[in-house]
């Protein structure tokens, strides 16, 4: 099992930003998950970033797993010994955590807005929590190149939304999850647009530096020509 | 040295002094002028490719260094907008998070190792390009090796892990790709998995078992 330290696990950790698509690894304060209890809680998504949405819209649930205090897990002994977590070392006020994948339920996804999320994870982070998932689950090992390939068109299209919705949307606007949703529809329209679309252009690597090209350039026309 | 048909050559009793050999003496000594030869080339192409690594790696530095003149959200602008790259693997490379990296873009402040990473890596895509057998660096350096199925290795991994000489070698097909392997990750073949990406009958990207 691979080991990873905070620098590379997080992409982000307090002031996360809100241009940033909603993604497996997300970390949320203040959630209160039915059937545990009334108290707010800290959560991870854990769906597959292929199964938390329908188009541009998202799933009405989501798949989290509760994520609560846990001692720092150490060494190559500690990451291979602790599979029915996910550890998230120095997550939040100096404090580590652990997401606790035998508590995994699903969520309203009204619940999961960008003004609770409080850490997100690096590519190379969310490849370490689906290894650690697969094996959880099934016993299975998974090396990590093989989750970075088989990954890369749905993180590809996701960076790309970040870039779109960053490009575009002013400051206050980056604060109104409906504005950015909106933007969030036009850019998966201009992504299906052709023959064949954008979207299945981005399934092969290839394709990937034009389709960021003829992105950047929609993005910047879009953000000269659009009505505020 | 003459060696006559014949004559024994050591000075042991039996061994070597007993061996006749059957070649005649002008094929013999043919045989040993190509020996001389493959040893002289071996050694002057052994010379002549740690010349090419050093001359490489100081044209490599010097670009950088014109490179490093530029302002980071220029040189991210070349990387992403002119080139195409990946926000992903422009943090890879640098070695932080991709949201650092944005941010710089609008004025954040990088650190002069950031700073010469983006060069060093904008020069390479230039190197790439001139040498006129990559059209499209960016898009080069993040796809998987032609390999066999259950090998997931891409040019910027070894760019990553120091190999841009070797890099340079197999953008100017010099080696191939599994000889290029061999010498800068020996143990690369034990890496290979058993399992492999597909497309799925939903379109999107599956594992499964390699069924050879």
């Amino acid at each position: 099992m691979d080991q990873i330290e905070p620098e590379a696990l997080y992409d982000e950790r307090g002031d996360v930003t809100w241009a940033r698509p909603l993604l497996q690894g997300d970390v949320f304060d203040g959630i209160v998950l039915p059937g545990f209890g009334d108290q707010p809680m800290k959560v991870q998504i854990v769906n597959h970033p292929c199964a938390m949405r329908k188009g541009p819209e998202m799933l009405p649930r989501i798949t989290v797993a509760p994520v609560g205090p846990h001692a720092r897990v150490q060494g190559q002994g500690g990451w291979d010994g602790n599979l029915r977590i996910m550890p998230l070392p120095d997550l939040a006020d100096g404090q580590h955590h652990a997401t606790k994948f035998v508590d995994v339920t699903a969520a309203p996804a009204a619940l999961l807005t960008r003004a609770y999320r409080i850490a997100t994870l690096t590519h190379q982070g969310i490849y370490v929590l689906q290894q650690r998932l697969i094996k959880h689950y099934t016993r299975l090992e998974v090396p990590l190149e093989l989750l970075r390939r088989e990954s890369a068109p749905v993180l590809a299209e996701a960076v790309q939304q970040w870039d779109w919705i960053e490009e575009i949307l002013s400051e206050g606007e980056l604060t109104d999850e409906s504005v950015i949703a909106a933007e969030a529809k036009v850019f998966d329209d201009w992504l299906s647009e052709g023959e064949p679309s954008r979207r299945e252009l981005l399934r092969q690597e290839i394709h990937h530096t034009d389709i960021r090209k003829q992105a950047q350039r929609a993005a910047r026309d879009r953000a000269r020509t659009r009505d505020h | 040295m003459t060696v006559t048909a014949g004559e024994p050559t050591g000075t042991s009793a039996g061994g070597v002094a007993d061996y006749t050999p059957s070649a005649p003496s002008a094929t013999r000594a043919r045989s040993l002028h190509a020996d001389y030869l493959r040893t002289h080339v071996d050694t002057l192409g052994g010379e002549v490719y740690e010349l090419q690594g050093e001359a490489r790696e100081l044209d490599l530095r010097d670009r950088t260094f014109e490179k490093t003149k530029k302002s980071v959200p220029t040189l991210l602008e070349e990387l992403t907008v002119e080139r195409g790259m990946g926000w992903s693997d422009i943090a890879e490379v640098v070695g932080v998070s991709i949201s650092a990296i944005r941010k710089w873009r609008k004025g954040g402040t990088a650190s002069s190792e950031s700073r010469k990473g983006l060069a060093r890596i904008a020069a390479l895509l230039d190197v790439l390009e001139e040498k006129g057998l990559v059209q499209d660096p960016a898009a080069w350096i993040e796809m998987d090796l032609p390999l066999d199925p259950g090998y997931f290795i891409r040019p910027l991994d070894l760019y990553l892990e120091g190999h841009t000489s070797a890099l340079i070698d197999l953008a100017e097909q010099r080696q191939s790709v599994t000889q290029v392997l061999d010498e800068v990750r020996p143990d690369w073949r034990d890496n290979r998995s058993d399992f492999e990406v597909f497309v799925d009958s939903d379109g999107e990207r599956s594992i499964r078992q390699r069924s050879e």
